[in-house]
């Protein structure tokens, strides 16, 4: 199942490219890798125990903090304009997304765990001490981007904008919790079926500002800052719910048609 | 050298299991989106309370144990504890303790406390006496009419371990207090009682 859906993504990406294939094109093949930090909030948030937060000096709550952290890597197609200067991307992405709760207070009056509710039976309630949740979850997926160069070529030196959206199906997941007692790792299953699991699909539009360097129709390089990145749904990712992110993307790129005027 | 490791462990599981739960002592105030002075009703035992005293504020702070339990031969007291007006950490306003005396029911250990689970005790009945300190000047309150509801009551264990029971409910009465009419209202309170604050006479 999992071959076929990668095998479908790759031959929509050919396709869709190839569409825009016409004689007279610039086209590039190239790998691409990169990370995106994604602010988060917590999914799950009804089991956890709120606790005070040593950064005020008044009454607050909340130093359990959440964040989800991507880094992936895939090659894609770039085909160019007649005028050179808006560039259509395609292909076939593999991403990690690393997702983690856990106390975020570096003052040393605080505690490094949480309570997670854990039972509750008549009178009786239990609590467990967390130091962390992590959640992680590998996909494979396909970006478009729409890149906007701000001068013709050729230059060395080409500065554009991006636009880019992907769609990613989810290949693997695993969950595992860090107890402050390593005795209580009997719950970790128990506790890892009341936590949300990451949907088999998710997906993100996102922006950014980049630079490409490279004598014409020769290989080249290409970094990106890519800002904002905003998932489609914040219900997507399991243990946290994303709100948005940036990160940053470069590109190896090597020209697969060099008889272009 | 296997027997040594165990025995490792073993002390490691021991002193966990004899770590003070210092962190559920701490007051973790939520503040009550409708009565933004008071803390919002909660059920996880964040060590607070608060109600209004006609137009000021009864509330819980972080300086003083918000309640205790003080059981004698024939009655049992619960005692919240802390201060009149202002919930400024750095204030000066002053103490102020509310204590509800209920006759006939003695508990031994804070376990007990189980047995008020969903209970409501009407404070007009003559078992029940409701006394008020503020700035150590102390009064009997006498009762109109008015309730305390042990909304709920859980039986803590934190890494299987008991260690609290968590008190959650509400309160409200009025009263003649030095032959002044007095109305104390949306009192809530959500506390943890443990072997630090339940005392046996």
């Amino acid at each position: 199942m999992k071959v076929r859906i990668i095998l479908i993504a790759f031959l929509f990406n050919y396709c869709f490219l190839l569409s825009f294939a016409q004689e007279g094109r610039l086209k590039y093949l190239g790998i691409e890798g990169g990370a995106t930090f994604i602010e988060s909030g917590i999914s799950n948030k009804d089991y956890i125990r709120k606790d005070m937060s040593s950064y005020y000096m008044s009454y607050s709550s909340g130093s359990i903090s959440s964040w989800s952290f991507k880094s992936f890597a895939g090659i894609k197609f770039e085909i160019l304009s007649l005028n050179d200067r808006i560039g259509l991307l395609g292909g076939i992405r593999y991403s990690f997304i690393n997702s983690s709760i856990g106390k975020n207070d570096y003052l040393s009056d605080n505690t490094d765990y949480f309570y997670w509710l854990y039972k509750v039976d008549g009178v009786n309630t239990e609590y467990l001490k967390i130091n962390e949740i992590n959640q992680k979850a590998s996909y494979i997926g396909i970006p478009v981007e729409l890149r906007f160069y701000t001068a013709k070529r050729p230059h060395i030196f080409q500065l554009y904008l991006k636009l880019g959206a992907e769609i990613n199906y989810l290949l693997t997941s695993k969950t595992e919790v860090v107890f402050n007692n390593p005795a209580m790792r009997v719950y970790e299953d128990e506790i890892i079926l009341m936590l949300d699991e990451p949907d088999q699909i998710n997906g993100a539009i996102y922006g950014g500002v980049g630079f490409k360097v490279g004598k014409d129709q020769k290989p080249s390089v290409s970094a990106e800052v890519c800002m904002p990145y905003i998932p489609f749904s914040s219900k997507t990712y399991g243990i946290v719910e994303p709100i948005f992110g940036g990160g940053f993307q470069i590109n190896f790129q090597i020209p697969i048609k060099s008889k272009v005027q | 050298m296997r027997k040594g490791w165990i025995l490792l462990v073993l002390a490691y599981i021991m002193l966990h299991s004899c770590m003070n739960e210092t962190e559920l002592k701490k007051s973790v105030f939520i503040y009550d989106p409708e009565n933004t002075e008071l803390p919002a009703y909660s059920e996880w035992g964040y060590n607070t309370f608060g109600a209004y005293y006609d137009r000021e504020i009864f509330v819980s702070n972080n300086k003083l144990v918000p309640a205790k339990i003080l059981v004698s031969d024939t009655a049992f007291s619960f005692i919240l504890n802390g201060q009149k007006s202002s919930i400024d950490y750095y204030s000066n306003d002053p103490e102020m303790l509310i204590t509800f005396t209920i006759s006939g029911f003695t508990p031994q250990q804070y376990t007990d406390l189980a047995l008020l689970n969903d209970s409501i005790i009407d404070l007009s009945q003559p078992a029940c006496h409701v006394f008020i300190s503020i700035d150590s000047v102390n009064c009997t309150a006498a009762i109109l009419n008015g309730e305390l509801n042990f909304k709920r009551v859980q039986l803590l264990k934190v890494d299987n371990q008991q260690v609290e029971a968590i008190l959650s409910g509400y309160f409200d009465f009025r009263a003649i207090i030095k032959n002044k009419p007095i109305t104390v209202s949306e009192g809530r309170f959500d506390v943890g009682i443990g072997v630090d604050n339940f005392y046996v006479q």
